[in-house]
């Protein structure tokens, strides 16, 4: 990433870190539904980016956020899982002439089927596991499933719908 | 060395994610109160059940020591019983009836797990809820005082020990109560010290150290210790006493505790009047 990318993620962050503290945490949808939109910006980080770079990004996010809802550790441990998931993932299934063209996946520079089903999932398990931290034990096990199943659906609409709308037209210079 | 240099170079990448993970989970487990609940109750079970089977052998080996000290006591109670006592005055005679209840009754409980390194010092017996233990309940060995239990759960139970910084006791000396209280100062595990009490007593090395009612813990003349030196206090009035704890606590392993049938009844009465401490 170049300065101007640099540039570009902090303020996106700001805005999107703005929308997940100010909006989303306070919007009681119902007791299930707490979808985290800010992993948006861990998901179309370059493909390529120094591994060090992302655990500390994804650090530093995960700390914004919880620092606001007073639950020290629980987003900042799930984000740097998460990162080290999309590396194992990078690293081995995707083919290194792909990975060495550093794209940042999006709608404009990955195909939509693909890039579809890799939100949902990479949604999919970052819920997973922040809500099996949240409860950390198996009790209330019913309860945790479905607060899986609702936040992570809201979420990858919502981040789906967020990136449909703002970024395919800028995706083009990346 | 360099191979290690470069091992770490190379996986540096490893290394900052679980230095990272190693801080969110130390960051969850000890600032959010449902987790470190959470946490400490699954590893206090844990812990028992390990402790209970390495006591086990532990004390296989502890039988001889245990069973010399289970004799003493046995002679100690011998020669209490009525049998031992000849009516001198043949006007008066023993009734037996029903104005008297059984105020304090003895649980006996194995000591799993002891620590007396530290300032504040606690043990764990293998008695719980389940056997009728309740927080503030006196832990006696057989040869004085032992502790306070803090905390139970279904198996298992805490004490305070007497080793420890808080643990706080009215003391009765030479069968007279005197106004002071035991406090352990953290330095010798052989010896606590009693505070507060005036000069004008006539207290000498060799007097014995026994509890009183207060506090409801325990009852009367359960043994503390002897007193072991007398020195006036630099700031006058009071006297430094230092006080042998009859119990080892060191070797700490069969004990009793001391349910007060009326411990609950009194504490709630006193509740209002008396700072709860």
């Amino acid at each position: 990433m170049q300065t101007r990318d640099w540039i570009r993620f902090v303020l996106s962050a700001i805005v999107i870190l703005a929308i997940q503290v100010l909006v989303i945490n306070n919007l009681n949808l119902n007791q299930y539904m707490f979808p985290q939109l800010y992993i948006i910006l861990l998901l179309t980080l370059p493909i390529n980016l120094k591994h060090w770079i992302g655990y500390l990004l994804a650090f530093a996010l995960g700390f914004v956020i919880d620092s606001f809802s007073y639950t020290p550790g629980l987003q900042s441990f799930t984000a740097v899982f998460i990162m080290f998931l999309r590396y194992a993932y990078f690293n081995t299934v995707v083919d290194k002439e792909w990975l060495s063209t550093g794209i940042r996946p999006n709608f404009s520079t990955a195909d939509t089927g693909w890039f579809v089903i890799y939100v949902s999932i990479f949604t999919t398990v970052f819920h997973t596991i922040l809500f099996l931290m949240e409860n950390f034990s198996f009790s209330n096990f019913g309860s945790t499933l479905f607060k899986i199943a609702y936040s992570s659906s809201l979420a990858i609409f919502l981040i789906l719908l967020f990136l449909f709308t703002f970024n395919r037209e800028t995706a083009n210079d990346s | 060395m360099q191979n290690l240099l470069q091992f770490l170079r190379t996986n540096f990448h490893y290394f900052l994610f679980l230095i990272l993970q190693g801080i969110s989970i130390f960051a969850l487990v000890r600032f959010n109160t449902y987790h470190q609940s959470v946490f400490f109750s699954t590893a206090s079970t844990v812990n028992g059940n390990i402790l209970t089977s390495r006591k086990n052998v532990i004390n296989y080996f502890l039988l001889k020591s245990e069973n010399q000290k289970l004799k003493e006591e046995n002679i100690l109670l011998r020669t209490r019983g009525t049998e031992n006592y000849i009516f001198i005055n043949s006007d008066t005679s023993v009734v037996r009836d029903s104005n008297r209840v059984v105020q304090y009754s003895y649980l006996p409980a194995k000591v799993i797990y002891n620590n007396i390194r530290k300032e504040k010092n606690y043990f764990t017996m293998d008695r719980g809820f389940k056997h009728g233990v309740a927080k503030d309940m006196g832990v006696i060995s057989p040869l004085g005082v032992a502790g306070i239990i803090v905390d139970v759960s279904e198996n298992f139970c805490v004490a305070m020990s007497i080793l420890n910084s808080n643990f706080v006791l009215t003391p009765k000396i030479n069968g007279r109560t005197h106004s002071g209280q035991v406090r352990w100062n953290g330095k010798n595990e052989d010896m606590v010290q009693l505070e507060k009490i005036s000069d004008q007593y006539p207290i000498k090395v060799g007097q014995e150290v026994t509890t009183t009612e207060y506090g409801h813990y325990f009852p009367e003349h359960i043994k503390i210790g002897n007193i072991e030196s007398v020195e006036q206090s630099d700031e006058g009035k009071y006297l430094e006493i230092e006080v042998d704890l009859a119990t080892d606590m060191s070797q700490l392993s069969e004990v009793y505790i001391i349910k007060n049938k009326f411990g609950k009844e009194l504490k709630t009465l006193e509740a209002p009047y008396i700072d709860a401490n």
